[in-house]
């Protein structure tokens, strides 16, 4: 259920837009060659996408050449070169998630985008040509207003692209030159265009700090709940610690466990945790408990990281 | 256990229900738009009473002057299912679908395939040569749209029946006085993936959709002192609610009436409702281009426990109440019949 869980937010936030780690086997494999340390083909699992390169620590090498592919555009291979943060910087960007086949295509160069509802850092295009991939190009100018996930977790990244350039229909050759903005879009989804005036940024941007507002509470919100299922693993760990007459011989606390567990999360549902972390938390009261025991103190320490070292392993 | 077998028999029951109410229709003050809903409730009567309505006339008569093709699909409403008629229709809705992200082929396939197309004048009379004063025509035919996605292909194959009353002077129709289109289509959903086709046609069959659904519309045109033009269909809505054992299917007869009609400042307006309330009203500009909606919808997200602001596609929306209903007022606008992302359609 925990492994299925992290999954599921891991493909949200799957995508060439972020820095990758071919390492992380939830996202990528390795088909040939060295993906590590050397040059190797890595297959994305969440969008298709072959990447053939170097690796150094599972990690794009700044500067070099990658070449990607995709099983629905046969015969096809682009190139991309990623920056000094891990970020594309150049080449061509595949959009793979769509509902009707076409699979969009961007080259051109890239910029990094701070994205708030995420807290991570994406690659997003700047200047180039978009082709839709069934008649439709953008040529020009490209910008990106991040927006909010649809759920509280606030996992997915979505967000809008606005254009400014040469709308031109290669099949008939008409062209418009204008402002368009795309529906808002998921990682890795095609991106559908409509016209737009300069009025409906605005009203974007002012959903923008709305959406911000809810947001923040949303992470509060998440951020506490998963501090709460923290604490519940260190009081399962340092009950179990304090269990045992080893542990009564050294203390001699009766009581204490129930002390420690009711305590934290006393703490925790009045919201006193706020600006100290579960861990400095956890660690005081553990402090406290030990009461000048060494030796208690120490074996309590340890089950408090131990559920540290397990709870990292939680969703976030 | 008498009375066990009763709350099971209830409860069986209540699996799906069907109340055919009398027609509903909003509360309109305009004495024309009124007129044409006591004329729509005197013809949906009608047809429904006359089990030979759509009847093909056996020998079938001929028309009582020559009259070309065009002129006879014209007659029909039928101008999509001619091929020259439609070319330029055609190319524009492929262009639009690709808009909308379909592929070049999926564009070029879904255009409505039109087949065994047969019209017959039920009236006609002409006056040197050209058609004049009432013509009436019925029209048999078949239609298939396919749709072909990524791992699914939909088949919608129907077949229709429409019969067209309108006014003619010297060729030319003057008025569409009345149309009554019929048809019965079978939807047919194909999944590459075995597991996806099941549970599709589990879904399907829960909901009906596995039986070919009829649908009968009325279109009417007025030439008073301002053109005015309503379409009317009544459709099955469902509503679901939790059971004794699973969701229990609530089915109720709505109507819908759309009517559109000029406005001063050379623009249109036209106003679609369910039953009593407007569901959508939109204004165009012909001078502009620009044209203005502005939708109602039922707040299901907030059911669900979602926040309608930040799906896609809801950013210039607000959250109303309507007759104690959580509601959603969505705006839209157009320019030049494309959709247009702006704050608000400057449509005046």
């Amino acid at each position: 259920m925990k492994r299925s869980l992290s999954i599921m937010v891991a493909c949200a936030l799957a995508h060439n837009a972020l820095a990758m780690d071919v390492s992380d086997p939830q996202w990528y494999a390795c088909q040939s060659g060295d993906c590590l340390n050397g040059r190797g083909s890595v297959f994305e699992h969440y969008t298709g996408i072959v990447y053939t390169g170097n690796w150094q620590h599972g990690q794009t090498v700044p500067g070099t050449r990658y070449t990607i592919q995709h099983k629905n555009l046969p015969g096809k291979a682009f190139e991309q070169t990623y920056g000094s943060d891990g970020l594309l910087a150049s080449g061509t960007m595949l959009r793979t998630i769509t509902a009707f086949g076409a699979i969009g295509i961007f080259t051109g160069s890239f910029t990094g985008t701070d994205h708030p509802f995420v807290r991570r850092r994406v690659a997003t295009p700047k200047e180039g040509i978009y082709d839709v991939g069934n008649g439709f190009e953008y040529r020009g100018r490209f910008e990106y207003l991040p927006a909010k996930d649809m759920s509280s977790t606030n996992n997915m990244i979505w967000g809008y692209f606005v254009f400014y350039g040469d709308k031109v229909d290669t099949d008939d050759g008409t062209k418009e030159t204008g402002l368009f903005v795309s529906e808002r879009a998921a990682s890795g989804a095609t991106l559908l265009f409509n016209r737009a005036d300069p009025g409906y940024l605005v009203l974007l941007r002012s959903n923008q700090t709305r959406d911000l507002a809810i947001a923040q509470e949303e992470m509060a919100s998440e951020e506490s709940k998963r501090k709460f299922m923290m604490a519940m693993k260190f009081i399962m760990d340092v009950g179990m610690a304090l269990q045992g007459d080893k542990f009564s011989k050294l203390g001699g606390l009766t009581g204490g466990r129930n002390e420690f567990a009711v305590g934290l999360v006393s703490d925790l549902i009045q919201g006193k945790d706020i600006g100290q972390s579960v861990t400095d938390l956890a660690l005081s009261k553990v402090t406290k408990i030990g009461g000048g025991n060494k030796a208690l103190t120490e074996m309590l320490i340890k089950a408090v990281q131990t559920g540290l070292q397990e709870g990292a392993g939680m969703p976030q | 256990m008498f009375k066990s077998f009763r709350t099971l028999a209830l409860s069986v029951l209540a699996l799906s229900t069907t109340s055919a109410l009398a027609l509903e229709f909003p509360d309109l003050k305009d004495p024309v738009e009124r007129a044409l809903i006591d004329k729509f409730t005197k013809d949906y009567a009608l047809v429904n009473a006359s089990p030979d309505f759509y009847k093909m006339p056996d020998p079938a008569p001929a028309w009582p002057c020559t009259v070309d093709d065009k002129t006879i699909y014209t007659a029909a409403a039928l101008i999509m299912a001619h091929p020259e008629l439609s070319k330029d229709f055609n190319k524009q809705i492929s262009t639009s679908l690709r808009e909308s992200g379909f592929t070049r082929e999926q564009a070029a396939g879904a255009k409505q395939q039109y087949s065994n197309v047969r019209i017959v004048p039920i009236k006609a009379q002409c006056k040197g040569d050209k058609l004049d004063g009432d013509v009436e025509v019925l029209a048999v035919y078949d239609t298939l749209m396919e749709t072909k996605s990524v791992g699914n292909t939909t088949k919608r194959s129907s077949q229709n029946m429409d019969r067209v009353l309108s006014q003619y002077k010297n060729g030319t129709r003057v008025v569409l006085q009345r149309r009554v289109a019929k048809s019965i289509s079978k939807l047919e959903m194909h999944f590459d993936d075995p597991n996806v086709q099941a549970a599709v046609d589990k879904s399907n069959a829960a909901a009906g959709l596995d039986k070919p659904a009829e649908m009968v519309v009325f279109q009417y045109e007025v030439m008073q002192d301002r053109p005015l033009s309503a379409y009317f269909y009544t459709s099955i809505e469902k509503t679901f609610s939790a059971g004794l054992f699973g969701a229990n299917t609530r089915e109720s007869e709505a109507t819908n009436a759309a009517f559109t009609t000029t406005l001063p400042g050379d623009k249109t307006s036209m106003v679609m409702y369910k039953n009593k309330n407007v569901f959508s009203s939109t204004i165009t500009n012909k001078q502009t281009g620009y044209a203005a909606s502005v939708t109602y919808v039922e707040d299901s997200f907030k059911k669900n426990g979602l926040d309608f602001r930040t799906t896609p596609g809801f950013e210039n929306a607000k959250a109303i109440v309507i007759d104690g209903k959580d509601m959603i007022e969505m705006h839209g606008c157009m320019k030049d019949m494309k959709p247009i992302k702006v704050a608000t359609c400057p449509v005046d």
